[in-house]
C-alpha cells in the first residue's frame, strides 16, 4: 500500500517541485527518497494525512480538467496547482503546499542548491570543524 | 557514561538514587548537580547522542534526526499548529537558538497571586538565573556576528522609534553560523549536550540514549523507578531497561511527561494532567530587500524588538536556511521557485504571541508517545497575532523592503503602507492563516499550592506520588511570554536542591541542602551582581 503512495509520489515531483534556471536540476530518485525517509520518520498522522492529499490531488484535478494530473502537460498542471495554491478555501491550498512540502526540503537541502542561493555549506563546514570551542 | 543502544547486548536491570527521564533543560541540570553531590545518576533519554561534527549543516536531515517526528508534531485545531519538540540528548536545547531571558516580573507575580507559589523568590531566582549565566556563558549577542538581516530589522525599528536590542544568549565565543536550530556545528552554543550532560557525566551519571520510559513503578504511594525499552533506528522495541531508584524524576518536556503520567494512570486525581497547555504561537515575514542580507549566516535569533511586550508581542530575529525558507514561503509553484531564487535578498523576523483567550491540552493518545494535542485559538490572540504581523511588515518597509510575505490568505504579498492599512482593518479568521508554528509548550502538570487543581508542589514533587518529581516546562503554571529555558533550568536547580535534601533525610536542615546550599550562599554573598528580573 506505502508503496503505491511513494510510487505515485515520484511521479508528482516533476509537478510540484519547479525550480527556476540558475540552480541545479532536481533529481527525481533522490527527492523521492528522501520524502519516504521524511514521512516514515513522521507522525502515522501526518503519513496518513499525506496519502489522503496524494488521492485528493488526482480526484480535483480529474474533477476540473477532466484527466489524471500525470496526463497533463506541464503548463496546465501548472496552471491548475495555481488554482489550488491561490485558492482562498484552506483546504485546497493545503493539498499542494503539503503535498510540496517534503519535496522543497529535500531539493532546497541539497549542497549544491544551497550553495548556488549563497549559503555555502561545504566552505562552513569545514570551518566548524576547525574550530571547536571548549568550555 | 553516554550508552547507545548498539552497545546493549541484553536487557538491563540496575540501581540508582535518582533516575531522570528526559535529557533536556529541565533534566540535565538536575542529573548534573545531584551527580556532583555523590549520588548514583542514571539518565534514560528517547533520542539520539550526537557529536558537534554530526552537526552537519543540513537542516533537512537534521529534523529527522535531532525533532520528535521528523518536526511533524502538530496541535490539532483551526489554524493547526506546528509544534517541533527536540528529541536529542539535550533535548530542545540542542535545536533551539539559544536565548536567555529571565521570567517577567508581572508573570512571577502572578505565580504567587494565583497559583500559591510563593516560596519562588525572586531573589531566590535572581541568584539562580545569575549562577546559570555564569555557568552558561550568557552574554548579549555580539553585534559583529549577528547578521545583515537582524541589522536591518533593527534599523528599521529604531527609524520607527520602537524599543529594541540584542538578546541574551547561552554561547561561547559564537561565529554566527545560522544553523542553531539544527545542531551547533562548533559547540558555541551552550545547549545542554555540550554543557550539563558531559559535567553530569563526568561526575558518574550514565545516560541510556534511544531508550524511551515507558512505566513509572509505584509501590505503597512511592515511586520506586522506571521501566522501559531501547530503540532500534526505525523506533521498534528492543532490549528493556529497568531502573531501580530511590527518586525519580520526570522531565520530558510539557507534552511528554502528562501523556506517561496518564498512561501510567499516576497523579490524575486533581484532573489538570494534562490540562492548562499554553504555548507561544509564533508568525513569521519575509521581506523582499534591496541588498544581500547574507542569510543565514549570522546568529539566527541575536535581536528583539520589546515595544509591544505589554501587549503580548514579542519580535525575535530568526533566519532560515535554504530547506526551511522553501517551506515557509505563502508561494507554489513558479512563484516560489521566483521568491527561491531571491533567497539572497530576503529577511526574516518572527514574533511571538503570550497567550490571552486561547486554550490547549494534552489527552492520552494511541500510545505514549503520541499524545494527541489539542489548541484553539481564541479571538483576541488571533488579532494579536496578525498585529505582530503588521507591526514585523511595517519595520521592514521602514527597512526598505520592496515587498513583505506573510502566512495570510489574501495578503499573502504586501508590497505597500496601503496593503498594511488593509491588512490592519481586515477581521482575521481562523481559516485564513496557515504554516503556524508554536514554541515552547508549558503547563500541562502545573504546579500550585493546592493539590486540587495542581499536579506538582513548588518543590516539583507531585502531590500524589512520594518522591517522584516533575522538573521540566509542564510545571510553568501559565506562558511566560519570553523564552523559557533559563527559567526551566533554575526551578530545576532548585528542584535539585530539595532532592538532594529528600535524599540526604533528616540530618539536613530543612530550608536547603547539600551542594546547591554552598551555591546559593556564594551567590547571596555576590549579590550586588544580580540582576533584576526584565
Amino acid at each position: 500500500m506505502r508503496e503505491y503512495f511513494f510510487r505515485r509520489m515520484k511521479r508528482l515531483v516533476p509537478v510540484l517541485l519547479l525550480t527556476c534556471h540558475e540552480l541545479p536540476a532536481p533529481d527525481p530518485d533522490e527527492v523521492a527518497d528522501f520524502c519516504r525517509e521524511f514521512i516514515y520518520h513522521g507522525t502515522p498522522a501526518f503519513r496518513a494525512v499525506y496519502f489522503a492529499m496524494i488521492l485528493l490531488l488526482q480526484a480535483l484535478c480529474r474533477l476540473r480538467c477532466r484527466r489524471s494530473i500525470y496526463a497533463l502537460r506541464p503548463p496546465e498542471a501548472e496552471e491548475f496547482l495555481e488554482s489550488l495554491y491561490s485558492s482562498r478555501v484552506l483546504l485546497l491550498s493545503s493539498v499542494p503546499t503539503l503535498l510540496s512540502m517534503p519535496l522543497h526540503l529535500a531539493y532546497y537541502g541539497r549542497d549544491e542548491v544551497q550553495e548556488a542561493l549563497g549559503f555555502e555549506v561545504g566552505a562552513l563546514r569545514e570551518e566548524a570543524l576547525k574550530r571547536e570551542v571548549a568550555r | 557514561m553516554i550508552v547507545r543502544p548498539e552497545e546493549v547486548s541484553g536487557d538491563i536491570r540496575r540501581e540508582a538514587d535518582v533516575v531522570v527521564v528526559g535529557s533536556g533543560a529541565g533534566g540535565a541540570p538536575v542529573a548534573k548537580e545531584l551527580a556532583e553531590a555523590g549520588y548514583r545518576v542514571v539518565v534514560v533519554e528517547e533520542g539520539a547522542w550526537f557529536r558537534r561534527e554530526d552537526f552537519d549543516f543540513r537542516p533537512s536531515h537534521a529534523l529527522m534526526r535531532l525533532y520528535r517526528d521528523a518536526g511533524q508534531t502538530v496541535a490539532l485545531g483551526l489554524p493547526m499548529v506546528i509544534l517541533p519538540q527536540g528529541m536529542t540528548v539535550g533535548g530542545t536545547t540542542t535545536v533551539n537558538s539559544g536565548t536567555c531571558l529571565r521570567v517577567p516580573r508581572h508573570v512571577l507575580k502572578r505565580w504567587h497571586l494565583e497559583y500559591g507559589l510563593r516560596d519562588i523568590t525572586e531573589e531566590e531566582l535572581n541568584l539562580l538565573y545569575a549562577a546559570l549565566e555564569e555557568y552558561l556563558f550568557v552574554k548579549r549577542a555580539d553585534p559583529e556576528v549577528a547578521g545583515r538581516n537582524a541589522l536591518l530589522f533593527l534599523e528599521g525599528a529604531r527609524k520607527l522609534g520602537y524599543s529594541g536590542g540584542f538578546l541574551p544568549r547561552n554561547a561561547k565565543d559564537c561565529e554566527g553560523y545560522g544553523v542553531c536550530p539544527y545542531g551547533c556545528p562548533s559547540g558555541a552554543k551552550q545547549s545542554a549536550n555540550v554543557s550539563w550532560i558531559p559535567d553530569a557525566v563526568r561526575a558518574g551519571a550514565d545516560v541510556y540514549t534511544r531508550c524511551r520510559a515507558e512505566r513509572v513503578l509505584v509501590r505503597g504511594g512511592k515511586a520506586m523507578g522506571i521501566r522501559g525499552h531501547f530503540l532500534d533506528q526505525r523506533g521498534r522495541r528492543g532490549y528493556r531497561l529497568e531502573v531501580s531508584a530511590r527518586v525519580v524524576v520526570l522531565a520530558a518536556g510539557a507534552l511528554q511527561t502528562p501523556s506517561l503520567l496518564m498512561h501510567n494512570r499516576i497523579c490524575l486525581s486533581s484532573g489538570r494532567v494534562g490540562e492548562n497547555l499554553s504555548i507561544h504561537p509564533c508568525g513569521g515575514t519575509v521581506a523582499l530587500l534591496n541588498e544581500k542580507t547574507g542569510n543565514p549566516k549570522g546568529i539566527p535569533q541575536s535581536t528583539y524588538v520589546d515595544e509591544f511586550a505589554p501587549e503580548g508581542i514579542m519580535l525575535e530575529g530568526v533566519t532560515l536556511p535554504p530547506p526551511v525558507m522553501s517551506v515557509s514561503l505563502p508561494w507554489g509553484g513558479r512563484r516560489h521557485a521566483e521568491a527561491m531564487r531571491l533567497y539572497p535578498y530576503c529577511g526574516t523576523f518572527g514574533s511571538m504571541i503570550s497567550e490571552h483567550d486561547s486554550w490547549g491540552r494534552v489527552a492520552a493518545g494511541p500510545s505514549a508517545r503520541q499524545p494527541l494535542v489539542f489548541y484553539r485559538f481564541g479571538p483576541a490572540d488571533l488579532e494579536r497575532l496578525k498585529r505582530s504581523l503588521v507591526l514585523m511588515a511595517e519595520i521592514w518597509f521602514a527597512a526598505g523592503a520592496r515587498r513583505v510575505y506573510t502566512p495570510i490568505a489574501g495578503y499573502k504579498e504586501l508590497t505597500s503602507p496601503r496593503d498594511l492599512y488593509r491588512l490592519s482593518r481586515h477581521r482575521l479568521r481562523r481559516w485564513e492563516i496557515y504554516g503556524l508554528s508554536a514554541y515552547h509548550p508549558m503547563g500541562t502538570c502545573c504546579m500550585g499550592g493546592d493539590p486540587e487543581w495542581s499536579v506538582a508542589r513548588s518543590t516539583g514533587e507531585t502531590w500524589e506520588v512520594e518522591n517522584l518529581y516533575i522538573c521540566d516546562a509542564s510545571v510553568l503554571p501559565t506562558s511566560l511570554g519570553v523564552n523559557p529555558q533559563l527559567t526551566i533550568m533554575a526551578l530545576a536547580l532548585r528542584t535539585a536542591g530539595f532532592i538532594d535534601e529528600r535524599l540526604q533525610g533528616p540530618r539536613v536542615p530543612p530550608e536547603r541542602s547539600g551542594r546547591l546550599a554552598e551555591w546559593l550562599e556564594r551567590r547571596r554573598a555576590e549579590s550586588g551582581r544580580s540582576r533584576a528580573a526584565p
